[in-house]
């Protein structure tokens, strides 16, 4: 059975995806989710799994690759899908020659052997650049593609599709929705309507802005009801720096060269980038001005809720919003940004108390939502593993056990869902949570590896990158 | 975990008041304790450059005893701190065993008489460390210049453990205060060499001018002190770019910096080494030598490997045969020169994972599910390099074919160390480009690890700039005009001079 996604599209003459059952199980209460025991839980994803693999390998040329590379073809158990999973880094394995070079057939080829949407009639041949391919598989294709932000080098692609737009905002949202005898509201379907507050950038071709359309359509109350930064995050720009860092590791920086637009875009962005937090903090003034005792659902990085609920307080600002709103946050700790009463703070400036928060990644389709205090709650939906960091070996699945995160995320529906992620993390297998939620759980203090394997105050006299954008501000000079 | 003590040593004194604690989660992980240098910085820091005084009582042959001397002491069978050292290494380097073992054994050979007289005479000149050399000038002037030395801090690198040999000769030979901050990776081997001294000759010169000491890298407590120009006059910091640009901070008129930067090398191997299936294989041995030797930990060592086979299809296939081929003779070569390194990157195993998929850009050859020992070529099925080649570690090597092995002269820059060109005709047409665009030494395919001694070093002259370059300006009235003097008797001196 299938059952079209609403309004996740614009483009009128693609035809969108339907939803199958199992990317339904989003749409399930988290009573259902969260009460079933182990083994319940663990003979839906082994069925679910099975249905996927067997799905999706005639369709995905990379899986069948692994298939054949394992000698893995058959999922017996749960565990026997680790071989099988990807590293994250396989959606950056393309070589950025590509982009350099403008040969966007070749990326699309490349991308097409990650998901089951039919690509080959698509036409970059125009394309000169990521924003424009990605624009033009969006126009051609019910793909969906997002990036991530590429800081430390390449961008890395994920082939979502329609469906898996609309089930990632479905999850985004859930972690509103109460378990048991919990408060919480149910958003998304468009019932409850709410002003969307989120002081980061509108536009773009990351997750969230992939997302944005959709809160118009289905939360706010009228699609301008939806407050964001007016800034466009372009995939060739947040690149540049990464892209002219591997460029300097192969002697190459010569064969970067910007068009006058190019470097007149990159300053701008920049000089974006450094106003942002400022932007960010004179948003939440004047929202709270703006929509002073609106419902609202709030959200942004906790360090900017922090500032902004600083400067609130000291104007004497307090409970702006009306009873009924909702939060959400995360992140923004680096450096130890926040202090201790942050989130003490942010509530008597918003007047929000309960503030959600997600665990995820773009590599996950699926939201694992806080439940416990400082616990992240896995949902059936999302099969968890643990590997040893170094060894990628699995660890055991039971007790309480610190590993590199993997996961088969099973609201994949076009692309393969195994993931092996560069987190480290906690599990807490099959502990008794406080709030009753069955389901393995994940500490919340959740670090990167690369660090800690490489080890530190090492010296070495063979090359190492340059991690500072002298080159890139050389460029930007000439 | 290996837990071991890593003594402060201050000038022919061993200090084993130990106070802290280090903890390197990396490599397997280790741990080991040391005195707070900070405690100690009194007496690290010398005061006065009078302090140098002493080597000025010894001549160069007594330098010359002094090291071969110890020299024959390092000997791993005999000398408990020396096998000490080589052990704790094993533990946490990522040099094999067998390499390790090698370099213990070897490293010490530089040291010997006549290598030590080599080195001084070709980068400085014995008689400039000897005495002063005198220059007449034109003008009836002389000028007397004498190398000397200088109160120096050397920041070492820890991947491969000739570095300790490496600097101690560079201070004996130039009659300098040498302080050696150890690195995380090799905390031990320096330390070794100095109690070996202290045993030897507690008393000479020589001796009490090596101070070895850990701190943290940045710990400014220790650093802000040290480095002043009251206290040190040159600071020869190996590295990476986080390192050399925090020491920077640190320079002031009087500090002289003596960059040995991050490296990366690069190999150029002409379409002749193709010729037939026998000078394949041949060339296949030398260029497993580049990759693999020192388990390829080094600066030295190869990495992107451009292959003038062509980019069309039939050149795409003899470049994938020659990659083949140095895949397997990588296996091939003796285990003193690569054992297979320790412990295999992490990351890099990821990157290559993910490209093994790729087949239409990269085609590896590796053992499958070992390549953490044998290690992996990739080949390019593009004419473009990996886009991780600073990851390039564990005896990884990325071919690159190209249809002209000039523009290979391209990739060139500033940290290209060293360049492995075949043939030897290549490396005479290509060295002068070569030079200018970056490329620091070129050497013959093969011998990237054993070519680096008794030349300049990454483009500079360490021994040389090391010294302080005195000059000592003699003129006589009676035949030099002096600024006091009138035309006249300027005219005089000239009329003198002329009879």
């Amino acid at each position: 059975m299938s059952v079209p996604v609403h309004g996740s599209e614009d483009a009128a003459d693609v035809e969108t995806i339907g939803r199958d059952d199992l990317s339904n199980m989003v749409d399930r209460s988290w009573d259902e989710l969260f009460g079933m025991d182990r083994i319940e839980r663990e003979e839906f994803q082994l069925r679910s799994l099975r249905c996927r693999f067997d799905e999706l390998l005639p369709k995905l040329s990379s899986l069948s690759l692994q298939v054949e590379d394992t000698g893995i073809s058959r999922i017996g158990k749960l565990e026997d899908v680790v071989p099988l999973l990807f590293h994250d880094s396989v959606y950056k394995s393309y070589p950025v020659s590509l982009i350099e070079k403008n040969q966007f057939g070749r990326m699309t080829k490349w991308l097409g052997g990650y998901t089951t949407v039919d690509l080959s009639n698509v036409d970059v041949g125009k394309c000169d650049g990521v924003d424009r391919w990605i624009d033009t598989l969006d126009a051609q294709s019910p793909l969906r593609v997002i990036h991530t932000s590429g800081t430390s080098g390449k961008l890395s692609f994920f082939p979502r599709s329609t469906v898996e737009i609309g089930s990632f905002f479905k999850s985004y949202l859930k972690v509103h929705e109460g378990f048991g005898a919990e408060p919480g509201v149910r958003l998304g379907d468009g019932q409850t309507r709410i002003i969307v507050v989120n002081p980061v950038p509108r536009y773009g071709r990351q997750i969230r802005h992939r997302c944005f359309p959709l809160m118009q359509k289905f939360v706010a109350p009228a699609p301008d009801q939806l407050y964001a930064l007016d800034y466009e995050v372009s995939a060739d720009l947040v690149s540049l720096s990464g892209r002219i860092r591997i460029a300097q590791a192969k002697g190459e920086l010569s064969r970067i060269t910007l068009s006058d637009s190019q470097r007149a875009a990159m300053v701008k962005y920049l000089a974006d980038l450094e106003r942002r937090p400022a932007d960010a903090a004179g948003f939440y003034q004047r929202i709270a001005t703006e929509l002073r005792g609106k419902r609202v659902m709030a959200g942004g990085f906790s360090n900017l809720l922090q500032d902004a609920a600083r400067t609130g307080l000291e104007r004497g600002m307090r409970n702006i919003f009306a009873p009924g709103s909702v939060g959400m946050t995360g992140g923004g700790n680096k450096d130890g940004a926040l202090l201790p009463n942050w989130l003490e703070l942010v509530r008597e400036f918003t007047g929000i108390r309960k503030w959600a928060m997600n665990y995820g990644m773009s590599e996950m389709i699926s939201m694992i939502p806080m439940g416990d205090e400082g616990w992240y709650h896995v949902p059936p939906y999302v099969i968890p593993f643990l590997l040893d960091p170094v060894s990628g070996t699995l660890l055991p699945r039971k007790g309480v056990v610190t590993g590199r995160l993997a996961f088969y995320d099973l609201l994949a529906q076009t692309n393969w869902g195994g993931i092996i992620s560069g987190d480290k993390v906690t599990i807490d297998w099959d502990g008794p949570s406080p709030s009753g939620r069955k389901a393995p759980r994940i500490q919340a203090d959740i670090t990167r590896y690369s660090a800690e394997i490489t080890g530190e105050d090492k010296v070495t006299c063979a090359a190492t990158p340059d991690q500072t954008d002298a080159a890139l501000q050389a460029l930007l000079a000439r | 975990m290996t837990e071991f003590k890593v003594p402060l040593i201050i000038r022919g004194e061993v200090i084993e008041d130990y106070a802290v604690e280090f903890r390197n989660r990396g490599n397997g992980g280790h741990t080991f304790v040391t005195p707070s240098v900070e405690k100690y910085l009194h007496k690290l820091i010398a005061k006065s450059p009078l302090i140098l005084e002493d080597l000025y009582t010894i001549d160069f042959n007594e330098i010359c005893d002094y090291l071969d001397e110890l020299r024959r002491r390092l000997d791993l069978d005999t000398n408990s701190y020396w096998r000490e050292a080589f052990e704790i290494s094993c533990h946490f380097s990522n040099l094999s065993r067998s390499v390790l073992e090698a370099i213990y054994r070897n490293s010490p050979n530089a040291m010997a008489r006549d290598n030590v007289r080599q080195l001084a005479e070709g980068r400085i000149g014995v008689r400039f460390l000897e005495g002063w050399v005198r220059t007449e000038l034109r003008d009836g002037r002389a000028i007397e210049v004498r190398a000397v030395g200088s109160r120096s801090v050397h920041v070492i690198a820890g991947n491969v453990p000739v570095v300790p040999i490496s600097t101690l000769l560079r201070g004996a030979i130039t009659r300098s205060d040498v302080i050696v901050k150890v690195p995380s990776n090799d905390p031990i081997t320096m330390g070794a060499i100095a109690r070996t001294m202290i045993d030897m000759a507690p008393n000479h010169p020589i001796t009490r001018h090596l101070s070895v000491a850990y701190w943290k890298g940045g710990d400014e407590s220790v650093e802000e002190r040290i480095y002043q120009p009251q206290h040190i006059e040159r600071l020869v910091a190996w590295g990476g770019f986080a390192s050399i640009r925090h020491i920077t901070k640190y320079l002031q008129p009087g500090i002289d910096l003596i960059p040995l930067e991050p490296k990366s090398s690069t190999t150029l191997i002409g379409k002749e080494a193709l010729a037939d299936d026998k000078t394949m294989r041949e060339v296949a041995r030398r260029v497993a030598a580049d990759v693999g030797g020192y388990d390829q930990e080094a600066c030295t060592n190869a990495r992107v490997m451009f292959l003038e086979s062509g980019t069309d299809a039939a050149g795409i296939a003899l470049a994938n045969q020659f990659g083949q081929y140095v895949f397997q003779a990588v296996q091939d070569l003796p285990q003193t020169t690569s054992g297979g390194p320790v412990n295999f990157d992490p990351v890099l195993r990821v990157e290559l994972e993910s490209i093994m998929q790729q087949r239409d850009f990269y085609r590896i050859f590796t053992e499958k599910g070992r390549t953490e020992k044998t290690g992996a070529i990739i080949v390019s099925q593009v004419s473009e390099q990996v886009d991780f080649p600073s990851l390039l570690y564990g005896r990884v090597g990325n071919i690159v074919p190209v249809d002209r092995i000039d523009d290979a002269l391209d990739s060139f820059s500033a940290a290209t160390k060293a360049a492995g060109i075949y043939p030897d005709s290549l490396r005479s047409r290509l060295r002068d480009r070569g030079a200018l665009m970056g490329g620091q030494s070129f050497i013959p395919i093969g011998y990237a690890i054993s070519s680096s001694a008794g030349g300049p070093s990454d483009g500079i002259e360490p021994e040389r700039r090391m010294c302080r370059w005195v000059v000592d300006v003699r003129a006589d009235p009676a035949v030099v005009a002096g600024p006091w003097m009138h035309e006249e008797e300027i005219a005089a001196l000239k009329n003198t001079a002329v009879a």
